[in-house]
């Protein structure tokens, strides 16, 4: 109702004018046409920084920071393999603490599985054996389905290294093995 | 939990955590509470990632679990708690003025751990002590032990809920995750130990570089075979004793620099006999009487008992009103009224705020909105003594900034507006919440910029950690001057400069995320307490 006044004549805002406060013919304030500018220009400078007590908190800061990251809870992502590794980065490994926690203050399924993963290349081998073309087939069958296992036991092995742990690192070498050996043995069928 | 809260928790977790830690607890925060195999689903990460995740994240109290019905595990992350992370620094360093090195490095590795037994906490801390004392002298770990039951007395580190102990006799296969209890007695309650021992100094030996078999890494479990005494009393910060205490001096520093220093030393004394008996939520302590107060004063101080009286009724008699009187007996008891200690000190945080970034004429119109609750423009330009233009724009530039809000009173049902009034009000807690909202964008910029800083120069820094090391480790062999001197040129000049500079930018950053910290203190304590009351 208030808005057909201003489709006659002179403009009409919806509020009052002069209750907020502009006399009549006044310049308005500019409307806002895009968002805010990224980085504003401050009007005032700001207080300086009170940075005499404050030494040791900062030292404190900064130490924390870097503990932190040598703390076996900090998890790293893995990184991809390098092909050439720098030799300084053997000097610059960090030798980080192993953590177990109380697996009693934690729900059950958070204790960490026994992995089975092992068990699975050794019957598919044993199949490889009789007829040429049947070996060709299964040769070809298995070389598929050896790179499926073949990345998934990298992903594992990736994993457990992240973890840092004893057993799994041996595991992971473990399963490296077999899968180069699995690799030649059918390279030596095919060529045959 | 705001956009701003979660970008900081997620930088706060990426820094101390790691990346992987980082996604699962943002998702956590993000979606509330999920069970384990949600969790992996939705953010792709494996089963093993998310467990190990987990694991960290509980330890450190900020994700919680229970268990729903059907034996579901559903995980939930406290989004309060990480924040708390940003604190760190000034707690351990709060504990290093009550407490000493000793007490530092306890509160120290108990935050650094999450949760620690107290026989594991004393021997860190007396093998971390020992590292620092002169060569042949050791430190005893009757010592710790000591600090350690002072700082459990205090309530500054409490047991954390433990694993209840079944009867063996309880049939069927166990739950599915242990329902930790804690018993309000035995909180604080430190177990009987005798811990033996002195901290032992780590072998240099131990430290050589590459080639290390993995024997020798150190283990956090503990090497020994022998039966922890404690096993499964975990010992944990308590937080929330330490904002009492940073809201104590916070009211005292404002005693202080309102009044005088007599003034200031009377209201710790009120506070620190009020700190037992009062609970950290109340509105305002027990009442004490001028007499308990006058013998608990501190030593040095002998003012005397008259001149302890008129300080009090100036206390109660100002309009701040930190201190209230609430009976005569026992010579007039007198309470400390904390929630609107902790609202005025809000509201100066807020008019500090406009002050410094609209310019003291703006503060003055604030001050005077806030005093008068409701006021017309007309009437603004009359109290404040400013020419209408001006106050016009800087009441509409605070109005923008969300600093001030406008209420209507409306003469006619209608609600037109050339009847109806407009009157411009501060209302302090959504104020207050706009701006803690500002401090989390803030420091997760600072945060930002800092990590991009060291970015930038990453490999400057690479380069002088190696060189340090080189350095080191020949000065550790025995090299001639020249040889080191060689080394150190490594590092030219102009590079050496942008490592100053890089160190200078990283040290204010720094500082200036311990500041905001202390504004977001006093503003989250406001609006706890304040939302309590309602």
């Amino acid at each position: 109702m208030a808005g057909n006044k201003g489709r006659g004549g002179c403009a009409a805002h919806t509020f009052n004018t002069e209750a907020v406060g502009f006399s009549k013919g006044e310049k308005l304030p500019y409307v806002v046409l895009k968002p805010p500018p990224l980085f504003p220009d401050a009007d005032y400078k700001s207080v300086p920084l009170k940075t005499e007590d404050e030494e040791y908190m900062l030292a404190l800061k900064q130490e924390l920071r870097e503990t932190m990251k040598r703390m076996p809870y900090f998890i790293e992502t893995p990184e991809e393999r390098q092909d050439i590794e720098r030799y300084s980065k053997r000097y610059m490994k960090v030798y980080k603490g192993e953590w177990i926690p109380d697996w009693r203050r934690l729900p059950r399924e958070m204790t960490p599985r026994n992995k089975c993963k092992n068990t699975g290349p050794k019957p598919e081998k044993a199949k490889d054996t009789d007829v040429l073309k049947k070996i060709e087939e299964l040769g070809k069958k298995g070389d598929g389905e050896n790179s499926e296992e073949e990345n998934e036991k990298e992903e594992g092995s990736k994993e457990e290294s992240k973890e840092g742990d004893d057993d799994d690192d041996d595991d992971a070498a473990e399963q490296e093995g077999y899968d180069e050996e699995e690799q030649e043995e059918e390279n030596d069928y095919i060529n045959s | 939990m705001t956009q701003a809260e979660i970008k900081l928790c997620s930088l706060l977790l990426q820094e101390h955590f790691g990346e992987i830690v980082e996604k699962i607890g943002v998702h956590l925060i993000r979606t509330g509470s999920q069970p384990l195999r949600v969790i992996a689903h939705d953010t792709g990460t494996s089963l093993d990632q998310v467990k190990k995740a987990l694991c960290v994240l509980v330890q450190h109290n900020l994700v919680s679990y229970q268990v729903h019905k059907r034996g579901v595990v559903e995980y939930e992350a406290q989004c309060s708690r990480v924040l708390r992370m940003l604190r760190y620094p000034r707690y351990i360093y709060t504990t290093k003025t009550l407490y000493s090195d000793t007490g530092e490095l306890i509160v120290e590795e108990l935050l650094l751990n999450g949760k620690l037994t107290m026989s594991a906490v004393v021997k860190k801390v007396a093998d971390r002590l020992t590292e620092t004392m002169e060569d042949g002298k050791t430190m005893d770990y009757a010592e710790v032990s000591n600090t350690f039951v002072r700082l459990a007395d205090t309530h500054f580190v409490q047991r954390c809920p433990s694993v209840p102990t079944t009867e063996n006799s309880d049939p069927g296969p166990p739950p599915p995750a242990p329902t930790l209890v804690i018993n309000e007695k035995d909180m604080y309650l430190v177990p009987k130990l005798t811990l033996i021992g002195k901290g032992k100094r780590r072998r240099s030996s131990d430290e050589d570089a590459a080639g290390e078999p993995k024997a020798k890494r150190p283990k956090y479990t503990t090497d020994n075979k022998e039966p922890i005494p404690d096993d499964g009393i975990y010992w944990q910060a308590n937080l929330d004793r330490f904002h009492q205490h940073f809201r104590d001096q916070a009211i005292v520093s404002a005693v202080a620099n309102r009044m005088d220093q007599t003034s200031s030393e009377i209201v710790r004394t009120m506070l620190r006999m009020s700190e037992i008996t009062t609970s950290s939520s109340a509105p305002f302590t027990q009442p004490l009487s001028s007499n308990e107060i006058f013998r608990s004063l501190p030593v040095g101080y002998n003012i005397s008992k008259q001149v302890l009286d008129q300080y009090l009724t100036l206390l109660a008699d100002d309009p701040l009103e930190f201190v209230g009187k609430s009976g005569d007996s026992g010579g007039g008891m007198y309470v400390i009224n904390l929630h609107k200690a902790l609202a005025s000190l809000a509201t100066a945080t807020l008019e500090s705020v406009v002050q410094e970034r609209f310019g003291s004429r703006c503060a003055r119109i604030f001050r005077l909105v806030l005093q008068k609750k409701h006021i017309e423009q007309k009437q603004v330009e009359d109290f404040a003594m400013i020419p209408a233009k001006e106050a016009k724009d800087m009441l509409y530039k605070m109005l923008s900034e969300n600093f001030m809000s406008l209420q209507e009173i409306p003469k006619t049902p209608d609600h037109a507006p050339s009847r109806t009034f407009y009157l411009y009000t501060v209302n302090i807690l959504s104020a207050a919440r706009m701006l803690l909202h500002r401090c989390y964008k803030s420091i997760a910029n600072l945060i930002e910029r800092r990590q991009f800083e060291t970015k930038e120069n990453k490999r400057l820094l690479e380069k002088s950690q190696r060189v340090e090391a080189i350095i080191a480790s020949m000065q550790a062999t025995g090299a001639e001057e020249a040889q080191l001197q060689e080394i150190e040129e490594m590092i030219t000049a102009p590079e050496r400069q942008q490592l100053e500079t890089l160190k200078r930018n990283v040290n204010k950053l720094d500082a200036s995320e311990i500041q905001v910290d202390e504004t977001i203190f006093l503003l989250e304590s406001y609006i706890e307490c304040t939302m309590k009351r309602q």
